[in-house]
């Protein structure tokens, strides 16, 4: 299915938080996470998503690490989370 | 659960009959959409290489002096995107895989499977045999202009009889091996093989 | 409840389901641009900056999914989503286009946890839209106004042209509120007589409606990605805090994708 997605440019993970909230129930958008290949922490809402519309693949802004890989296919939902070392969600938005 | 509401005059892109030339499930487009799982690699022609290796044993290498200096192929194909669109009659050129096998020494692929390795760390995976025959190269010029960055420049693995996500952007390495090892896309629910004339996007179609 | 406590009262969390949208009016914001007011059954609320998707089906099952911000206030009954039509676009011709009430599509949401305003969040509030981006910016207006809140808030918004200023009047209005002060620049076209800005947003511009870097303002910066990057890196240079900026990339065309 083509969302329009198909582009060189990242957006911002924002725009990648419905098919976040396919999996998760809380707002992972606002969730911090720590990049595994420099040990930056950044909001997933804020993090570079190259949201082609093949999955989405989210980039740490400093070092370009993948933190986080998704897609979602008839079979279900991949989640690949090598890349992340930590996920930290505020009691606020569970 | 209930079937979705229709939403009144609203016609998806081109899916009215169509040439025989395009697979089930896609649609003509006019432009090249641009489509990465990262960002666009800063072209080093002078640090570039490309390798060929057999498990983790490399069997030749070349810079672009002398990967430009082996024999060119171009060719006219069609090329399908997973992500529906098609676009035909597409100009290439580069070096064939049998160029570069025979380069190298080779008679015969050492794995039955290879691995594509990319400039930021993408990859994808394929039979060996599907890269063979005329049916694969590594790409540097499209339309008769070197391969824009944004496009896969300075190279590209391009196999056009499976969906483009197979013809691996920035690729600097073929990896033979004797096992199918599932590439980027495929380890996330991507059809290994992808032909789509079967419409094998994803695993199990 | 307040307003105040009502429209932040975040409802518990859980995975996202579509939800069938009627649309109940079709609001011609300029000659590209319209907004839509929806009914959608079994909306829990949402919060100023977050978005919705929303999927189209036709008669033979195709689909296509677009991801459009919300434009109204979380006070105001009214879902509004605000869509520009996008010629090659696949979606927007529709919504912006074909639409009219009655027509239903699905929508999930809302969504985003990220670029969000709320009224409790103290400080001032700078806000940069190019184009459509405007949707979500004019969604924490709308909400600040709703609340009645004092906190001083700017706008400072990049159209090409005077006709294409969305929200044009209800900006002006809110101009003219104590506290709020609405910028526009127009970079393609002026009309006779206009002293405002004619270019595109750059840090001489940004610093000029800034408030100060010592006042650590909240920062919304949304449209075109080209712009957006723009903003933000001038906003980094003259000295605010990254952690006080906070962007949403609307791709090269902006627009939501088309």
């Amino acid at each position: 299915m083509d969302d329009g997605k198909n582009r060189a440019m990242p957006l911002d993970g924002n725009a990648e938080g419905g098919l976040l909230r396919e999996l998760f129930a809380p707002e992972m958008t606002a969730a911090e996470i720590t990049c595994d290949g420099c040990g930056a922490v950044a909001a997933v809402g804020a993090i570079n998503v190259y949201g082609t519309a093949m999955g989405a693949v989210f980039r740490c802004a400093l070092c370009d690490t993948v933190v986080l890989r998704l897609t979602h296919t008839p079979a279900g939902l991949f989640l690949d989370m090598r890349g992340a070392r930590r996920l930290f969600v505020a009691s606020s938005e569970l | 659960m209930s079937d979705p509401p229709v939403s009144r005059g609203f016609r998806g892109r081109g899916r009215g009959s169509q040439s025989a030339r395009i697979p089930p499930g896609q649609h003509l487009v006019s432009d090249f959409p641009i489509l990465s799982a990262g960002p666009t690699p800063e072209p080093d022609l002078a640090g570039w290489h490309f390798a060929l290796e057999d498990g983790q044993s490399p069997i030749s290498r070349w810079s672009w002096h002398e990967f430009e200096a082996l024999p060119q192929t171009e060719v006219t194909v069609d090329i399908h995107c997973v992500t529906t669109w098609s676009k035909l009659d597409t100009h290439w050129r580069g070096v064939s895989i049998d160029t570069l096998l025979e380069a190298a020494g080779l008679a015969e692929p050492p794995g039955t499977f290879v691995l594509a390795h990319c400039d930021g760390g993408y990859t994808t995976n394929l039979p060996s045999e599907d890269i063979l025959d005329g049916k694969a190269m590594i790409a540097t010029h499209f339309e008769d202009e070197p391969l824009d960055p944004e496009h896969g420049g300075p190279a590209r693995l391009l196999v056009p009889h499976l969906y483009f996500w197979k013809s691996a952007k920035w690729v600097r390495k073929l990896q033979f091996l004797d096992h199918d090892q599932r590439g980027f896309w495929e380890d996330l629910g991507y059809h290994s093989y992808g032909d789509p004339w079967r419409e094998q996007r994803y695993d199990g179609d | 409840m307040t307003a105040i406590e009502l429209a932040v009262a975040a409802p518990a969390p859980k995975r996202l389901q579509w939800m069938t949208a009627t649309v109940r009016e079709v609001i011609e914001e300029t000659s590209r641009v319209r907004s839509l007011v929806i009914d959608v059954p079994g909306w829990s609320g949402h919060r100023a900056g977050q978005h919705v998707d929303v999927r189209l089906t036709g008669e033979d099952g195709y689909q296509a999914q677009r991801s459009y911000s919300i434009a109204s206030a979380p006070e105001t009954p009214d879902l509004v989503i605000t869509v520009e039509r996008i010629i090659e676009g696949e979606v927007s011709p529709y919504l912006a286009g074909e639409v009219r009430p009655g027509d239903r599509f699905e929508l999930r949401g809302p969504i985003g946890g990220y670029f969000v305003w709320t009224v409790p969040l103290d400080g001032h509030l700078f806000l940069v839209a190019g184009g459509s981006g405007i949707a979500p910016l004019m969604a924490m207006l709308r909400h600040r106004a709703a609340a009645n809140s004092d906190t001083p808030a700017t706008l400072l918004y990049s159209s090409r042209t005077a006709e294409d200023i969305i929200y044009r009047a209800e900006l002006e209005r809110l101009d003219w509120q104590v506290g709020t002060k609405v910028v526009h620049t127009l970079t393609r076209m002026q009309p006779a007589g206009w002293s405002g800005f004619s270019r595109r947003i750059d840090r001489a511009m940004l610093e000029a409606t800034c408030f100060p870097v010592v006042v650590r303002p909240r920062i919304f910066v949304c449209g075109p990605t080209p712009l957006v990057e723009v903003a933000a890196r001038a906003l980094r240079d003259i000295g605010h805090s990254q952690n006080l900026i906070k962007t949403e990339r609307f791709g090269p065309t902006g627009g939501s994708y088309g």
